[in-house]
Order: structure tokens, then sequence, then C-alpha cells
């Protein structure tokens, strides 16, 4: 077995250093090491998206990052979207329009929604499912999340000029 | 006289009988009268992936359900569900 | 706008555990951390028929970091051999076992052979592909028809008829006067694909087999007291000796019904003296957990001048995988049920073949069954210049028509469904432009009763706390706790619901036929009714009176009222706590139909079919909480669509699944789909105090042939087999 690698990273705007071992995704790290398990596993291969995290300044799903590769990068996961007790205007869209049923696609969708609404303050519906389409749910038809979606970027910009 | 209806797949015992007329209180002594006069029956109806319905309704009672002289009893599939 | 008599019944309030699932709080199988705890792996089959020579386990056992390894050897002396109930689908123990873990034979690729618990799921996997397996292969055989061949390879000794375990024949009336009477006459065989749940948390148990003899299992699973039965059948322990917590459950759809992990995790559990957690992976959920049968159906339907429906006919054959039970029984009951039809024949056929065990999936076997039938009645429809809606509507079943496997119909909505289908905006809209086609169809399922408990206890700032045992898929929590604040005349938030582990809660079936806000909360009401009856006694204390009315959350007795809250406040002063408690196991289960609208526009270049315009229809008895009912139709659709179009296992000739991954096993995205528009019809349920029925099934029924119908309107040829991909639709 190869020794663990110390790994500093800022995690949800905190610092964090985590042992891990060379082989371990970050996912794993996250979940097992670190225990932020809020960031979900579904396939293990990058199809699912439930495991989708900020990683820098793109979205990535942390299932095909290795633990290592996140030394001195800035992480934010599901844990760390809402500020405090006040959930960000995206969580509270997906409770007001019931855009979850099991609930373990959720945090994945969330992560990918903010970065998406980051860079198209007003997504078109058709923006919005593209962007969306690496993260699978079996339970809504998507129908719930993309208007929630669309209402949060209402919440947080304004309506569309 | 309470009428009770054969599965099909089990009427090929009963030389092709559909339903037959049975006296009792309960499925399970419209069984016992059946037994008098078709031994064996109660075997190929009593069975764990058959559901027992009174008038229409899967009863969760199944013999122990009461019955009435003009009720209809189903040996029906169990239904199941995801 | 129509009044309603409820205040809490039909609005939307946030689900209780809505918070907990958009912050990464709630807690999921996986997510489950304990002292000491090891990690387990499994050993899998690559044949789809074999038999084990032999079995070593020598080497993955001396591997450092591993702390047990099991295999079949290491359950129980096998017991006589006994039905396992599931509440719904029974499996002789026998079955279950082998299932669980292979002995003597594999039965298909991914079959489970052994498991190992090591130091991590790394080492695990390291420990599995160190166990030594010599094979004898056999020929294999996947797919009904080839099973049901003279000479075809057999499964198991002793079953009904080679691999025919099972025959289901329903009979009503003249099957030959009937099609005698017909003006036109069709008759169709079509094939459906394998296809899973795929729900995106995998199975997961995590047990601990404790010194003083108690095995504590926290899983994923629809039903925790059928987790509870089978484990301790499987072990052959009291089920009191099993105590099952369940965790979070990130989806099932019928497929977490079953158990394939629990016991081996108790067993290696056992061996380790630690808590064992086991995580399947994608391509175990795949090739070792039930998918959905794969299936040939033949049907023929005479209808006369008039557009009446004079006989029907079906065959089918359904793959139940290795063990029996393929879920034909409900394909049997399914495939004319929408109809008052005189004269009918159904056989049905239950068939092992070398593929995964197969499982229930949202209204089982009737899929299969109703794409046969609907896409019949749509060619018929044609050949007469019948409205396809309309001549629905003339055979539609209704309360009183006698079913094929012989009882009469209560009350159904079927007649509403079709009458608001043909109603809707969308069935009256123009396409969109060529190469265009529009499908509808219709499909009925049962629902289930069985029992279930819950308990109330009142708090002191007028909330109640419920306790229940119902597995929360998809809002449940809240459509129980809203029907316990109706009756008790207080907001859905001032229910706390909480679902707790099986020493806590009465035996509560499975989260599965569409029973949960049925059963469930038929067992929630009468808790509250109880609440009701005890409070009124101690507003009778405080006011020494004799009599105490309840309505609209007012207690009263002549010129004295109280709330429920302000009188909740003075339980400790008229006699102490109130807890109210139901057990139910209910009749009166009533069936939900649904039907389906779909515009879809085939791209004669590539074969590609994009879906353009969707309305899901249900009836619904009463929807209590609305955005989760439409939720449930959208999802049913959104799977059924899916199967339609794409989904498949795609199996090699030696039975090995080719496309174990969601980049080839492909489910619809966000990309694939357009908003789902959903028609609530509300036919109140006679069994049910709010007039409740199930609808978390019968949405997946007609979107397979809906989407046929609407294929031939595209393209103008027929296709008689599923998935209708590209290629099947370029290759006409």
């Amino acid at each position: 077995m190869a020794p663990k690698v110390q790994v500093q990273t800022t995690i949800n705007n905190e610092p964090v250093q985590f042992l891990c071992e060379p082989r371990q995704s970050l996912l794993e790290c996250l979940r097992d090491v670190v225990g932020l398990t809020g960031t979900k596993e579904g396939c293990g291969d990058g199809n699912c998206g439930s495991c989708t995290i900020k990683l820098g300044d793109r979205i990535v799903t942390s299932c095909l990052v290795l633990g290592v590769e996140a030394e001195g990068e800035t992480i934010t996961t599901i844990e760390g979207l809402a500020h405090g007790n006040t959930l960000h205007p995206l969580q509270k869209a997906f409770l007001e329009h019931a855009a979850l049923q099991c609930g373990i696609c959720t945090p994945g969708f969330l992560i990918a929604a903010d970065a998406l609404l980051q860079k198209h303050p007003h997504p078109t519906e058709d923006q919005t499912r593209f962007w969306l389409s690496n993260n699978l749910c079996r339970c809504t038809g998507y129908d719930k999340i993309i208007r929630a979606v669309q209402a949060a970027a209402v919440e947080i910009h304004g309506a569309p000029q | 006289m309470a009428t009770v209806f054969i599965p099909t797949v089990v009427r090929p015992r009963l030389n092709g009988l559909a339903q037959l007329e049975a006296t009792g209180s309960t499925v399970g002594e419209l069984l016992i009268d059946l037994e008098t006069r078709y031994p064996g029956l109660s075997q190929h109806l009593l069975r764990p992936n058959l559901a027992i319905s009174v008038d229409d309704e899967v009863t969760p009672l199944g013999v122990l359900e009461p019955v009435r002289p003009d009720s209809e009893v189903h040996f029906i599939a169990a239904i199941s569900g995801g | 706008m129509s009044v309603t008599p409820y205040n809490v019944l039909g609005t939307r309030p946030i689900r209780h555990d809505g918070a907990d699932k958009v912050t990464g709080r709630a807690l999921y199988g996986a997510d489950l951390q304990l002292a000491r705890m090891v990690h387990g792996a499994i050993l899998r089959s690559p044949h789809a028929h074999a038999r084990i020579l032999r079995l070593d386990t020598s080497k993955a056992a001396a591997l450092p970091g591993v702390f047990a390894v099991v295999t079949a050897a290491d359950f129980p002396p096998a017991a006589a051999d006994k039905i396992v109930d599931f509440g719904e689908g029974d499996m002789l123990l026998s079955s279950l076992r082998g299932n669980i873990l292979a002995s003597g034979k594999v039965l298909y690729s991914g079959h489970a052979v052994a498991a190992v618990a090591a130091v991590n799921a790394h080492v695990a996997a390291e420990a599995v592909a160190l166990i030594e397996v010599d094979y004898e292969p056999l020929p294999c055989v996947l797919t009904a028809p080839a099973a049901m061949a003279p000479g075809a390879p057999l499964l198991h000794e002793g079953l009904a008829n080679g691999n025919v375990a099972e025959y289901i024949r329903h009979e009503i009336g003249d099957l030959t006067a009937g099609f005698a009477a017909a003006t036109v006459i069709v008759e169709r065989e079509f094939d459906t694909a394998t296809v899973h749940q795929g729900y995106i948390e995998p199975q997961n148990a995590t047990a601990f087999w404790s010194s003083d003899g108690r095995v504590h299992i926290w899983c994923s699973t629809q039903g925790s007291f059928v987790a509870r039965d089978a484990t301790a059948a499987v072990l052959d322990l009291p089920v009191s000796q099993v105590k099952v917590t369940p965790m979070e459950i990130g989806g099932g759809f019928g497929g977490k019904i079953n158990v394939y992990l629990e016991p081996v995790a108790a067993l290696l559990s056992k061996k380790s003296g630690r808590p064992v957690k086991i995580v399947m992976s994608r391509r175990d959920v795949f090739t070792g957990t039930g998918p959905t049968p794969g299936s040939r159906v033949r049907v023929k339907i005479g209808v006369d001048t008039a557009g009446k429906i004079t006989a029907a006919q079906a065959w089918l054959a359904y793959e139940a995988g290795a063990y029996p039970g393929a879920m034909v029984g409900p394909g049997a009951m399914t495939v004319f049920a929408c109809y008052d039809i005189e004269n009918v024949l159904i056989e049905g056929f239950d068939v092992v073949v070398n593929k995964p065990s197969t499982a229930a999936y949202r209204a089982p076997g009737a899929p299969n069954a109703a794409l046969a039938t609907e896409t019949i009645l749509d060619e018929i429809a044609e050949k007469l210049g019948i409205d396809p809606l309309e001549l629905r509507l003339r055979n539609a079943a209704k309360e009183g028509t006698r079913r094929a496997d012989g009882p009469r119909y209560k009350r159904i909505g079927c007649v509403e469904v079709i009458e608001a289908m043909h109603a809707s905006a969308h069935y009256n809209a123009p396409l969109p432009g060529p190469h265009c086609g529009r499908g509808v169809a219709i499909g009925y399922w049962f629902n289930i009763g069985l029992p279930s408990s819950a308990t109330l206890s009142v708090n002191a700032d007028g909330t109640v706390n419920l306790i229940e045992g119902s597995t929360d898929i998809g809002g449940s929590r809240t459509s129980l706790s809203m029907q316990a604040a109706e009756v008790l005349g207080i907001r859905a938030e001032d229910v706390h619901p909480t679902i707790v582990d099986t020493d806590s809660v009465g035996y509560t079936g499975v989260t599965g036929g569409s029973r949960t806000t049925f059963a469930t909360g038929l067992a929630v009401y009468e808790a509250a009714q109880d609440v009701v009856t005890q409070m009124k006694a101690r507003a009778a204390t405080l006011w020494t009176a004799e009599e105490v009315d309840f309505s609209g959350g007012i207690f009263s007795s002549g010129p004295n009222t109280l709330t429920f809250a302000q009188l909740a406040a003075q339980l400790g002063a008229t006699g102490g706590p109130v807890v109210g408690s139901a057990a139910v196991n209910p009749r009166g289960a009533g069936g939900s139909v649904a039907g389906l609208i779909i515009d879809l526009k085939v791209d004669p270049e590539t074969g590609k079919t994009d879906v353009l315009r969707v309305t899901s229809v249900q009836d619904a008895g009463k929807a209590i909480h609305p955005a989760y009912v439409e939720g449930q139709m959208q999802g049913g659709t959104a799977q059924g669509i899916g199967w339609a179009l794409n989904e498949e296992y795609f199996m090699d000739a030696s039975g090995d699944m080719r496309n174990s991954s969601y980049l080839d096993y492909r489910m619809p995205t966000a990309l694939d789909l357009p908003m789902i528009d959903t028609i609530i019809v509300e036919v109140p349920n006679p069994g049910h105090p709010f007039g409740v029925r199930g609808v978390g099934e019968a949405n997946i029924i007609p979107p397979l042939p809906a989407v046929a119908n609407a294929l031939y309107r595209a393209i103008g040829r027929r296709l008689n087999s599923v998935p209708m991909n590209p290629a099947t639709i370029l290759n006409l």
C-alpha cells in the first residue's frame, strides 16, 4: 500500500487538511475522510452527476478526480451552499417546487445549477436542460427541477429584461 | 348458497366446472363444504400466490372472511406492485 | 372553483425532510459511519450458467486487512423450504438464499458467489480478486421463447414444465363466438427488453451482529419489516433477533423490496465481530439486483362495427430471470383491465432464464402487456375510422364490470380519465409539422393495502409527533402528516413525522404497490381519530361536560370552546399525555387509471426521436399533496418513455450484460424530455376516508404504447419491439 499523502485544501470556505491514499477519489476523500457525506455516489464513473462539486471555478464529478489532485484547490460541496441557516435561493426553490422526491441526486443538481446561474443569470429552458444533462434524476422527469432553477434565477437576478 | 368461482387452471380437476355453490358463514366453511364433495380441492385454492376476493374485495382475513348466502368468492393472483 | 371541504388536503406544504435533503444532511445508507466498521465486497459470476466445481477463498482470507470471507456454506443449515413473504411477490427461501449467494450452480452473469470484509473497499476488492473459482460452463438460455423451446437448457430441476415455473389462465365468455361477431380482428406479437428501475442510489447494507446475538441492519429498503423478516429467514433467526433501521432511500420503484446484501453483511459481521458495510457498484446494481422482465406478448382483439370489443385473447411469456416470479400474474390481470369485454382468454407463462432474478418495477408486468393491447386498439380505431380515445371510451371498464380473473370493479375512474384526455388542450392542439406523430394510451393498476401502523403523540405546544414505518421515497412523510393535520385541525407543519426502526413501530408493509398514502395514510387517520377521542374526554373533564364536539380544529361544549393547541396545553392537568395509535390491514385499495398523450418527431435521416409534448393524466382519488402526485406522474412517464425509446439490457450470446453503466444504459436526461404536463383526475376511492387512490404506478403503463402509436403516426410503420431506438426505426 502506497504511503498516505497529505492534501491541503479549502472546503466550503474553511481550510481543510486530509490524509489520503493516492488511489482514493476526491469523492471518497470528501465522504469517508473529511466526513462530508452530502456529496453522493451513484455510479462511480462520471455518468450520473450525483457527486458533482465545485473545484476551483469549474464543476466536476468528484468520483473522477483523485483526492491528491485537490492539493491547493478551493472546493464547494452541498454543505457549503447555504449561508449558515439561510438556504440558498436554489435550495428554497427546490423545496417550493417539489423538485426532489428521493433526494439522492439533489446535491449534485444544486451544485450544477448554482454554476449555471453564475454563468447564465437567466438561462433559457434549453440552456438549463443542456447544462443539467450530466445529472441523472430517476424520480421527477426533470420538470419540477427545471422550473425550480428558473424560479431561483429570477429570485437571485430579478426578472429578465 | 354462496358462489365459489374456480380459477381456470383448477377447472380441469372439476371436469371444467367454473363455479360451485357452497354453504357456510366464512370462506373456510365454504371450502370445508366443498371438500366433502370434491376432496383435495382446497389445496389447489389455498396457495400463497392466490389472494381471496369476497364480493369483489381482496380480503386480508383470508379463510376467516365472513360470507353471505349471495356472496361471490374468487381466488385471484395476489397483486403486487413496485 | 369547486369548494373543498378540506383545510390541509390539496395544499402544497414544504416537505418535512426538505431542509435535510437540500443541504446534504439527510443520511442515506452509504453515509453511515460506525466505529470499527469494515467494508464488504462481493465476488460475482462471469458466467451466465455454470457449475461451481471448486471455490477456494484461502488466499483472500490471508490478505492483510481482510477480516472475513463468506460463501453459501456459511448459511445456517437449510431448514425445510418455505415461502418468504415480501408483502408483494413472495419467494421460496431456497431461491432467496440461492440468489444471495450461489450454491452448486451460478444462474446468471453477476450472480453472487462469495463476499469479503476488509479494512476498506479497495482491499476488499483486491481480496475478492484472489478468490479462486473453477467453473464448468453450461449452455445458457436468455429469452422466454428460447427457454420454452424443446431441448432448452434447464436452470432448475422440478419446475412445473421445463423452464416454465407457472402457467396462468383466465377465461370468461365464449372466445370463438366473440371473434365470430367481430368485423375487425387484429393480432400482433411484441417483444420487450429487460430494463432496470435505475434508482440512482445503489443498494447498500450495514450490519452488526452483536455479542448478545441480535443483528442490527441499516439499509436502503422500501420495507424495513420485509428486510427484517427476509434477513431473519435466510439466517434462520427469530424475527425479533433482527432490527432494521431504514436509512433514507435514494429511489426504489420496486427494486428495493428484495434483499441482496443484508444477510451477507450480517454473516461477515458475525465472523469479523465488526460492523460491516457493503455498497454496490453500478455494475453490481445492473447485474446483481432485479431488473424487470423482458417479454414476448401476443394479443388478438376483435371489434364490431359499433366499436365494441367482442373478444380478446392474450398470450404472455415473461422472463423471470434465474428464479421463478416474473410478475406475469399482474401482467395477465392488467392486459385487458381497462375494458369491459365479455369474451376473454388470457394465458401467462413464468419462464426462468439465465438473467438476473427479476424484481418489481412500478406496475410490474403491466407495461409489457399494455403495449400490445393499446397498440392493437390504435390500429383497430384507424381501420374503423373512430377516434382512438372514443374507441376506448366505448369499451371502458366501469363499476360493476367483471374482470377476466373474476371479480367485478368497484368505482374506478377509467371513463373520467379518457374524457379528461379528450378534453385536454394538448389533444385538441395541431401537430407542429412533418415527421411528427401523436399517440395516446391508457393503463390500469390495482394498488394494494397491506398492514401499516402509526402513533401520534400530542405536544403541549399544540403540535403532534408522528411515528411511522413507511420509508419515504417521494414525500410520504408529508402526505401522511397532512392527513393527521386534516383530522386534528392543525397545519401540516404542526405534525413532526419520524420514520423509525423495526423495534419502534408496529408492523408496516413496504413502500410499494402505491399503498403508502392509502394504507399508512389510513393508519395515520385512525391514530388521529384516536387522539380526537381522547382529547374530547379531556375537554369533558375540564368542563365537566357530558358531550364535547370537535369540528374544524375546535373542541366545544355549550359556551366552552378550545382550539386543539389550547387544549393540548392543558393535557398535563387533565390526566397526562395523549398518545393515539392505530394498526390497520385495510381492504378497499382503489385502483388507478392513467393515460398519456405524447407528441414525437422522428428524424428520417438518423431515426432519432425527439419528444415534443407530453400530457400525463391520472385518477388520484383525492390528491393529498398535488405537487407530489404530479411528481409521481412525471417520474413514471419519464421512466416509461426511457423504456419505450432507449433502455435495454444488451446481453451478448454468453449472457454478459455489455452496457452495465449509465453511459451505455441510456436513461432519459433533462435534455431528452420536455416539460411533462399533468392533469389530476379525482374520482374518490370509497375505500379511504379522504378518497385516496395510490398514484405511484399506473403512470408508467401508457408510455410504451403511446410512444409506439405516436411513432406509427410519424413514420407510417408499426414497430413490434421495445426499445424503439434509432436502429430499430431505421431498419424497418
